[in-house]
C-alpha cells in the first residue's frame, strides 16, 4: 500500500510541477520539477510556434480569462504566469468597499481552486498595474488576502503581485503589507535602465521579475507640439530590446529570476506598432529577431529587414513636421542590409486622440487613403491630406511577406 | 360578605386597569410602508418575465451575438432568454436591453437603498465565477451606470447549470457619482463582453438589503504642528551601511561619504518617510516652515526634494548653499531650508506630502544631524537671521 500511496504522490508532483524559490549564495533561483527555471517569457496569446523557435519558455497571463492558453502553452512545454485580475482603482473600484472587494476576493479564489493544479502554472500574478495613479493604499491589504489564501490552498506556486514602476512607497508597501508575496513583479520600459539599482536601494529583499519591459512607452516619450508621440524606428526598437535583455535582465541573476517581454503580439497603444513585436497582420518584425539572439545567444538564419532610420523631406523622426494641405511629401528610410526582395508599403492614419493609460484598450484606427509613389527602393512621395491635423504615416518593409520592419512619422496638416 | 368582597374586587382592578392604560388617539396609527411593501407595491417592478410580456431590444440575429427565447425550463412566464455571444474587432459592444413598462420614465429614486436587481442565470455546462456581463441602467438624458455581478450575491455563491439568483443592490450602480437621474430611467441595458452563453430569466425589481459598509480613507493625516523630526531609520530607504550613505553606528546620525567615481557612485540619493508612506496633509504648515538640520565636516551642495503622492508636478526641489547655512564651530553648520524657496512650491500638492529625499552629487565626507521639518517664521530670503534667531 505504502509503494502504491508512493507512486500516487509522485504522479501528482509530475501533474502539478511544484515550484520552490531557493536563495544560496549566487542569489535567488526558481525552481521547476527539480531544476532552475529561468523566465525566458513573454506576454503571448499567440504565435506560439515562433515563440518556442525564439527560445522562451514561459507565457504570462494578465487573467485567467483565456484558460485555454494554460494548455496550449502547456502542450510546447512552456510555463505560465497566470495572472488574478484586480480591479484598479482608476476603472472605478473602491477599496473602501468592504463588500466590492470581497466580492472580487471571492470570484478569485475560486479561480485559484479551479488552476492551482494546471502543469504549466508557474506562479501567481496578483493584480496588474494596481498602483497606476492610486491613491487608497487599502489596495495591498485585497493583495496579500489573496496570496495568503493561495499559500494555504496551493503551496506548490509562488505569489507575485506587478507594479507599474517602482519607487520607495510602493516598495515599501509590498513589503510591509503584503508578507505573503513572494516575487515582486514590475512592468519597467524607460525605467528599465536603473531597475536593478532602484530594486536594491528602495529595499526589495526578496527576488523579483521584469514582468513587463521593451522600448520605452508612449507615456516616455517626447511629443511634437500638438501632442504626437515619437516612436522610434522598428530596427532602433530592435536594438534597444537586445541592448536591455543583455546587459540589464540577463545581468541580474542574482535577484531577477527573468522577464516578460512586451508584446508577443499586436496592440494599439498609441500607435498599432509601439509595442508589438507583431505587426496587425500577424507578420514577425525584426524585434521578434532579436528576442530570438537575448533568448538562445543567435540570430534567426532568417532575418526580417530592419529600419534604422526614416525621414521626412530630409528631416528625422526626432524633429517635428509642419506641412502645407496637399503638399508633396518625400519619405526616406535607411535600412539594414538583408539578403533577398524587400517588399515596400505605406499607409496614411489619422492621429490616435486616446487618453488611455496603463495598457488599457485602445481602439484602432481607420487608414486614410493615399497614393504613394516610390522614387527609389528606399523613397516614397506621397501628397498631404487637403484637411487639416494630425496624422501619421507608416513605411514597412518586409522580407517573404511575414519578415517585417516598421517606422512612422507624425505629422501635422496646416495652413 | 363574599359578593361584597367580589364588587370590591372587580372595582379595585377596574381602577388600576383604568390608571394604567395610556391615552390613545384612535385614528394614530402608523401607516408608512415598510421597505418591503414600498418596493413590492412598486408598479414597474418587472423588468423581463418572457417574451410576450417584456420590451427588449438588440435580440436580432448578428454574427457575434444570438438571442434566443427558450420555452422549456423557465422561472416564469412562457420562455426565457439563452444569449450566446463572442466579441471581436467587428463587435465591440454587444448588449441587449430593456425599456420596461413600456418605456415609461421610471422613478427608481427611493427604491436605491432598499431594493436590487434580480434575475435568475444559468449556464448550459460548467462552472465558472464570473460571467463578463454588465449591466447598466440609462436615464432619458442618455446618462448610464453600469455595475456588475457581485459573487456574494449570487445564490450558492457559485455560477453553473442551476437557476441561480442573483441580486445586484441598485445602490452599487453608483447613480449620484455617474450623473444617473435615478427619477427618470429609461432602460436597463445588459453589455456582453468576451465570449460566453448564459440564460437569464425574471429580471425584477426586489426588496433587498445592501450591506454597504465604507471604510474610512487610511492614511488621510493632518500635520498640524511641527516639527516633523526625521530619524525614524525603518522609514529610510537608499541606505548602504557607511559606504556612501548610511545611519552611523548606535548614533542618530547620517553618514554621507560620497565619492562621485568610486564603485557605489550610483548610491547617491536617499529618502524618508513623512507619515509611513501614505500621503500627509501639509497644507496648513508648509509655508511657515523649513527642512532644518546640522552639517558637521565638510560643507556640501545636497539636492534636497520633496515629493507628494499625487498631484503635478510630483516633486519640488531645492540646493542646498551657503546661503542656507552658518558655521558657528570649524565644521559645524547649522542650516534651514524655507520651503517657500523651493522651485514650483505654490503648484505642488501639499495636502498630499508623502517624502523627503536627499540627493549627493559632489565628492562628500559629512555627516547629517537632527533632520527635521521646522517652523519657520522668517523672511525665506534671510535665513542667516533666522537661525542666528534660532540658534540654541
Amino acid at each position: 500500500m505504502w509503494l502504491g500511496l508512493w507512486m500516487l504522490s509522485q504522479w501528482a508532483q509530475g501533474q502539478t510541477a511544484a515550484v520552490t524559490l531557493v536563495a544560496d549564495s549566487a542569489g535567488w533561483s526558481l525552481m521547476r520539477q527539480g531544476a532552475q527555471h529561468e523566465i525566458l517569457g513573454a506576454g503571448a496569446k499567440a504565435h506560439f510556434e515562433l515563440l518556442e523557435e525564439c527560445g522562451a519558455n514561459s507565457i504570462r497571463l494578465w487573467s485567467t480569462n483565456k484558460s485555454a492558453l494554460l494548455d496550449s502553452a502547456h502542450q510546447r512545454g512552456m510555463s505560465v504566469m497566470l495572472g488574478l485580475y484586480l480591479r484598479p482603482e482608476r476603472t472605478g473600484m473602491n477599496y473602501n468597499d468592504v463588500h466590492a472587494v470581497e466580492g472580487q476576493l471571492a470570484e478569485l479564489k475560486q479561480e485559484v481552486l479551479k488552476f492551482k493544479d494546471h502543469p504549466a502554472l508557474l506562479l501567481w500574478g496578483i493584480g496588474n498595474e494596481l498602483d497606476l495613479k492610486y491613491t487608497n493604499t487599502r489596495v495591498w491589504d485585497a493583495v496579500e488576502e489573496l496570496a495568503k489564501f493561495i499559500h494555504e490552498a496551493d503551496p506548490n506556486h509562488p505569489t507575485s503581485t506587478v507594479l507599474a514602476g517602482i519607487d520607495p512607497a510602493k516598495i515599501h508597501m509590498v513589503r510591509t503589507r503584503c508578507p505573503n508575496i513572494d516575487v515582486l513583479g514590475v512592468n519597467a520600459y524607460g525605467s528599465i535602465e536603473k531597475l536593478p539599482l532602484n530594486i536594491r536601494r528602495f529595499g526589495w529583499n526578496k527576488p523579483y521579475i521584469v514582468t513587463e519591459w521593451g522600448v520605452n512607452g508612449p507615456f516616455e516619450a517626447p511629443t511634437t507640439s500638438w501632442g504626437a508621440k515619437k516612436e522610434p524606428p522598428g530596427g532602433a526598437k530592435a536594438l534597444t530590446r537586445l541592448r536591455r535583455y543583455e546587459t540589464i535582465i540577463s545581468a541580474d541573476s542574482s535577484m531577477c529570476l527573468g522577464s516578460y517581454c512586451f508584446l508577443w503580439g499586436q496592440k494599439q497603444e498609441s500607435t498599432a506598432t509601439w509595442h508589438g513585436l507583431f505587426l496587425s497582420d500577424g507578420s514577425a518584425t525584426d524585434g521578434v529577431d532579436a528576442m530570438h539572439k537575448a533568448w538562445s545567444g543567435e540570430w534567426p538564419t532568417w532575418r526580417a529587414p530592419s529600419i534604422r532610420n526614416i525621414r521626412m523631406n530630409d528631416r528625422g523622426w526626432k524633429v517635428e513636421h509642419i506641412l502645407e494641405p496637399g503638399s508633396e511629401v518625400q519619405v526616406d528610410v535607411d535600412l539594414e542590409a538583408v539578403e533577398g526582395d524587400i517588399q515596400w508599403s505605406c499607409a496614411l492614419f489619422p492621429e490616435s486622440q486616446s487618453k488611455k493609460m496603463g495598457g488599457d484598450r485602445q481602439e484602432s484606427l481607420e487608414e486614410i487613403p493615399a497614393d504613394f509613389s516610390p522614387v527609389n527602393q528606399k523613397s516614397f512621395v506621397f501628397t498631404t491630406p487637403k484637411k487639416s491635423g494630425a496624422y501619421r504615416v507608416f513605411v514597412k518593409a518586409c522580407r517573404d511577406g511575414n519578415h517585417c520592419s516598421s517606422a512612422n512619422l507624425p505629422f501635422l496638416v496646416r495652413k | 360578605m363574599r359578593r361584597g368582597l367580589f364588587i370590591f374586587g372587580f372595582c379595585a382592578l377596574g381602577w388600576v386597569g383604568c390608571n394604567s392604560m395610556q391615552e390613545m388617539s384612535l385614528y394614530e396609527v402608523d401607516l408608512t410602508p415598510t421597505s418591503e411593501q414600498l418596493v413590492s407595491s412598486y408598479p414597474h417592478r418587472h423588468i423581463y418575465l418572457d417574451s410576450c410580456n417584456s420590451n427588449l431590444f438588440g435580440h436580432r440575429s448578428h454574427p457575434c451575438k444570438r438571442v434566443e427565447f427558450v420555452k422549456g425550463n423557465s422561472i416564469e412566464g412562457e420562455d426565457h432568454l439563452s444569449i450566446v455571444w463572442q466579441q471581436g474587432d467587428s463587435c465591440r459592444y454587444l448588449g441587449v436591453g430593456f425599456p420596461w413598462a413600456n418605456y415609461v420614465g421610471k422613478n427608481l429614486k427611493n427604491l436605491e437603498q432598499i431594493a436590487a436587481l434580480q434575475f435568475h442565470v444559468r449556464l448550459d455546462s460548467g462552472s465558472v465565477s464570473k460571467i463578463p456581463m454588465f449591466f447598466s441602467l440609462v436615464d432619458y438624458g442618455g446618462r448610464q451606470a453600469t455595475a456588475k455581478i457581485n459573487l456574494l450575491n449570487v445564490e450558492g455563491q457559485k455560477l453553473d447549470e442551476e437557476w441561480r439568483i442573483v441580486h445586484i443592490p441598485l445602490a452599487t450602480f453608483r447613480a449620484t457619482e455617474k450623473g444617473l437621474n435615478l427619477e427618470n430611467v429609461k432602460e436597463l441595458r445588459i453589455e456582453f463582453q468576451r465570449e460566453g452563453h448564459v440564460h437569464l430569466d425574471a429580471i425584477q425589481i426586489v426588496p433587498f438589503h445592501h450591506e454597504g459598509t465604507l471604510l474610512e480613507a487610511r492614511g488621510e493625516n493632518v500635520c498640524e504642528e511641527l516639527p516633523l523630526v526625521m530619524n525614524a531609520r525603518n522609514q529610510w530607504w537608499g541606505l548602504n551601511g557607511s559606504e556612501t550613505m548610511g545611519w552611523a553606528d548606535g548614533e542618530e546620525f547620517l553618514v554621507l561619504h560620497y565619492d562621485k567615481t568610486g564603485p557605489q557612485r550610483d548610491w547617491n540619493s536617499c529618502g524618508v518617510a513623512l507619515n509611513k508612506w501614505e500621503a500627509l496633509d501639509m497644507s496648513d504648515v508648509y509655508s511657515a516652515s523649513a527642512l532644518t538640520f546640522q552639517l558637521h565636516g565638510q560643507f556640501s551642495p545636497l539636492n534636497f526634494s520633496i515629493w507628494s503622492a499625487t498631484g503635478a508636478p510630483r516633486q519640488v526641489r531645492q540646493r542646498l548653499s551657503r546661503d542656507h547655512c552658518l558655521q558657528f564651530e570649524e565644521g559645524i553648520w547649522s542650516c534651514a531650508i524655507p520651503i517657500k524657496q523651493f522651485d514650483q512650491h505654490e503648484q505642488f500638492n501639499w495636502s498630499a506630502t508623502r517624502e523627503v529625499r536627499l540627493t549627493v552629487t559632489e565628492d562628500t565626507d559629512a555627516t547629517m544631524h537632527e533632520l527635521q521639518w521646522s517652523e519657520y517664521r522668517g523672511n525665506p530670503n534671510k535665513v542667516h537671521r533666522w537661525i542666528e534667531n534660532h540658534r540654541q
